[in-house]
Parts: C-alpha cells; structure tokens; sequence
C-alpha cells in the first residue's frame, strides 16, 4: 500500500548494499524474504558471495526464501556499537536459524526469546524499525 | 623430535611501558631481552613474526621492526589471526624451524591500549570491525555480545553455567595476584563477579578481558641450549569462520577438532597437561576450552573448578600469569608464562614441577583456533 512508503525508515545495513547484495534489500522493502540460492547445490547462503560457500558453484541466484525460523541462542547485550541503539539499551539481539538454513542476527520483537523459540521474520516490523525483527511464529491452529 | 625450541622469552614490565608508547619501539626492545634471555646476539635472529598494534597499524610492521633492531633477516610478516596471532605465530616459526627455513625467530606483540584517549579508541575500533557491517552490525553487537551468545548458547544445553564462568574470574585472579606485572591484583569473589554490571547476556564486568599497554617477544630456535630451552611437542589449529552467522557447525565443533589434532601431534592425552594457557577473551572463552581439550577429564565444569581447581594450588593450573582477564590483553604472555613454569622459574606462582604445558590462541568468536604442547628438558618429545 502506497500510504506504508511514508512510515518506512532507513534499513540499517542498506547503505552498504553492493549489487551483489541489493536484491536482498529490495526484497525487504517489498515486505517479502529473499536469499540467494545456489542452482548446482540449492544451499541458501546468507550473507551473499560471489560464489556458493557449500560447492562453490558459481551459478547463484535469488530466490523467496521462508521467514521461518528458530531461535538458537538470544541475549541482552547492555551496550552497543551504535549511538542510534543506544537509547534503548538493553535489548535483545538473537541468533537465529533459519528453515531454508542460514544464521541470521536479529532483533526479537517482544523482548528476549528463549532457544528453541520458533520465529518468523516479520516485515512490518522490520520495515518500522530499520532492524530485521523475527517474532514468535503463530502456533499451528 | 626435530621441532623449534622457545629458547627465550621478555615482558616489559608495566612501569617501563609508559615510557615508550610506541609499538614498533617496544617490540624491537622485546625482542632484544627475549634473544637476550637465549643468549643469542640479535644478529642470529633470521626470521621475525609480529602481531600488529590495533590503533597504530603498520603496513610493513614486522619489517619496520627489523629496521629499528638493526638487523637483516630473510624474512618479516605481521601475523593476522585476530587474537589467535600470537600463538599461530609460534605455530608458523614451529614449521620455519622444522623446515629448515629458518633456524632462529623472534615473535612479538606490543600494544599501547590504555590510555584514556586509546582506551575509547580500541574499543571503537574493535566495535567497528566486529561482525559484519551490512547484516551484523546494525544491530549493534559489540564482541562481548557475540561472546555471550554463544556462553548463552552453551548454557542453554547444559555445559556450563554463570557461577561456573564466575569461578574462572576469580581463580585467574587469583594467579594475577601474585604477578607483579599484572594489571588488576585485588582480591576478587564469586559474589562480586556475579552482581558486577552486566556487558551482555550472562558476561559481566569481570568475565571480559582486560584494555592495557603490554609488551613481551619469544625467541624461537631449532637447536637451543636445553637447558633453559623448552620444545614445541605438537602445534594444531582450526579455522572455522570468521563472524558468529557463518559458524558452519557447533561453536565447540573446532575447539574439539583442534584439541584432538594437537594431542595427536604431541602423542599426549588431556591428563599428561600439568597446566594449561587457555586464550582468556572472556570467561566462557576459557569455558569453552576447559570442555573442548577434555581438560575436565569429562567429568564436566564444576568438579574442575570446585575447590580453586584452576587457580593456585589447584588440581590444574590455568593462566598462571593471570591472562587476559586479569593481567595483560595479550596471547602472547600465554606463551611466555608457560616458558616460565617449564623451566621452574615461576617463583611464587610455580605450579610445582611442570613438565607438559597446553597453549591456546583464539580469535574471532571462537572462529580461529590454534594450540600447542610444549614441553620442558627432560619431559616429553
């Protein structure tokens, strides 16, 4: 919706988009979850390379990839390297798995998670706040 | 055995560091008291290795260094391996001497961190090339944040807990306290390490390493006077990855993978090491290596650490000199400190007859790890 454009911050981390990498940024700001994909092995890697840390295909695309996951390990860290986090210190930071199999950094919405926690990325929150934000999954109905 | 020998060994001590605030400068004059230390001239010296200042980098340093001593090796490089750099230079001289390559090298770190306007400056730096600055950073992890995702990770499957990481803070101070040239010295208890402010997840004040000026150098040679001359009995390392997201495995994956090669390279099991220099980053660093070199004989954390097991009069000596977390912010005193308990001259942190000794390096977020088995004349090889 058109009306969203206005309330979207920076993405932090954007700024050091390379053409390799900005697919994964225009995918965010579209709401959606895009990694890239090896097409000789179909690993997902994340952050993306110039060739696939698994087979090192050189053939590698970008693909919607799910924004499931599982939190591996999570903390409040109660400083940080950035001025612009510093107000709300502490915070969580959570290492997260996800179900296509890449690592990612993020920020749990809601608070500290415990491992185990089964996550989704959410967009919305993600497109609000700059950060990548995972919250709890819905749990099957 | 045709391996190296660490023939001689130097640390600055504190009071004469203030003096020289230059890293270039304080590495040449180390090295001079380690070549000293073997009785060599430094003209013998034909290879040098040194790890870079963090705030005042040098292209060349290694090379500037031999320019400053006066000398003309064949070869000079830095070594970069994060904090794992001191030790893998020791791993690096091991296969110069063992190859014939070069007969006598000389390994060293100088830094100059302390100062309040350098104190601020490390650690922006260190913040500013942690993790990685596209998809890591903008969450604003420092590298004691990483650090306590994987103690928290590590937690949550039982290996260890806050008090284990507690005691490991209170027992290297306790070595501390008897090094004259250790920076912190005061008396510290469990309570105090576990109410001390909290940096990030289960690590606190205490259970991260120092910021200071140091300054110590090795000598290593392939056929030294024995007698003060310790061998390298086996070298191994593990290169697993570099930011916390590209862990391939488990976080303890390539420790254990280092500790089976290095024990296999020395023909020793984990109960032959009579004391152990374990990479101090922070409490669960040592955690984690306590575990992976099967220094707990597998009988978990707490009976290790239970009755001041690690530190002085314990069943297993750890970081004898006080280490990172308690004395000084490099690996390489890791090294000297074993030197001095193989050839008995401790003083009043002798740890009784020393005979095989486990030196790791670690840098990353347990992403690059390096070990070595030394052993003293008379022992081993």
């Amino acid at each position: 919706m058109a009306a969203e454009a206005n309330d979207v911050v920076a993405l932090h981390g954007e700024e050091h988009a390379t053409d390799l990498s900005r697919p994964y940024w225009e995918a965010l700001r579209c709401g959606d979850f895009a990694l890239q994909r090896c097409r000789s092995c179909d690993s997902r890697q994340h952050y993306p390379r110039l060739l696939c840390r698994f087979c090192g295909g050189r053939q590698l695309e970008w693909a919607a990839a799910s924004r499931s996951g599982t939190v591996v390990t999570a903390v409040l860290t109660y400083r940080s390297s950035k001025k612009e986090l510093r107000s709300r210190l502490p915070y969580p930071v959570a290492l997260i798995r996800l179900a296509d199999g890449p690592l990612v950094l993020a920020a749990p919405a809601g608070g500290l998670m415990y491992p185990g926690s089964r996550v989704e990325i959410d967009s919305a929150e993600t497109l609000r706040s700059g950060l990548l934000v995972v919250a709890t999954a819905a749990q099957e109905g | 055995m045709s391996g190296g020998w660490i023939a001689g060994v130097a640390e600055l001590p504190r009071a004469e560091l203030d003096g020289v605030a230059d890293p270039i400068g304080a590495n040449a004059i180390a090295i001079a008291r380690a070549a000293d230390d073997a009785g060599l001239p430094v003209s013998s010296i034909d290879a040098v290795l040194t790890y870079d200042s963090l705030l005042h980098p040098h292209p060349m340093q290694a090379t500037k260094v031999c320019e400053y001593l006066g000398i003309t090796p064949s070869y000079a490089s830095t070594i970069g391996a994060g904090g794992a750099s001191p030790l893998f230079a020791v791993v690096v001289a091991d296969s110069l001497v063992r190859s014939g390559v070069a007969h006598t090298v000389a390994i060293a770190h100088s830094d100059f961190r302390a100062s309040s306007a350098s104190r601020s400056a490390v650690l922006e730096k260190m913040a500013a090339v942690v993790g990685n600055p596209e998809f890591e950073d903008p969450l604003g992890p420092i590298v004691p944040t990483l650090y306590a995702l994987v103690a928290e990770w590590l937690i949550a499957e039982g290996d260890l807990d806050r008090e284990d990481l507690a005691a490991i803070a209170v027992q290297t101070r306790q070595w501390a306290r008897l090094n004259p040239n250790a920076r912190f010295t005061d008396a510290l208890t469990d309570a105090e390490v576990l109410q001390a402010p909290v940096i990030a997840g289960p690590l606190g004040r205490f259970d991260c390493c120092l910021v200071t000026d140091f300054s110590g150098a090795l000598i290593m040679q392939a056929d030294p006077d024995p007698r003060r001359a310790v061998a390298i009995a086996g070298v191994a390392g593990a290169v697993s990855h570099e930011e916390i997201t590209q862990l391939p495995e488990h976080p303890m994956a390539p420790v254990r993978r280092t500790a089976e090669a290095v024990y296999r390279a020395a023909g020793v099991v984990p109960s032959d090491i009579d004391a152990a220099f374990l990479y101090d980053s922070f409490t669960a660093t040592v955690a984690a290596q306590l575990l992976g070199y099967g220094l707990d004989g597998g009988n978990g954390l707490k009976k290790l650490l239970c009755g001041n097991g690690i530190g002085p009069g314990g069943t297993l000596p750890v970081n004898t000199h006080g280490g990172l977390l308690s004395a000084s912010t490099s690996g390489i005193f890791h090294v000297v400190e074993a030197v001095r308990q193989l050839r008995g001259e401790a003083g009043e942190r002798q740890a009784g007859d020393v005979g095989t000794v486990l030196v790791t390096g670690v840098g990353g977020v347990l992403s690059h790890n390096c070990a070595a088995i030394l052993a003293g004349a008379g022992h081993g090889g």
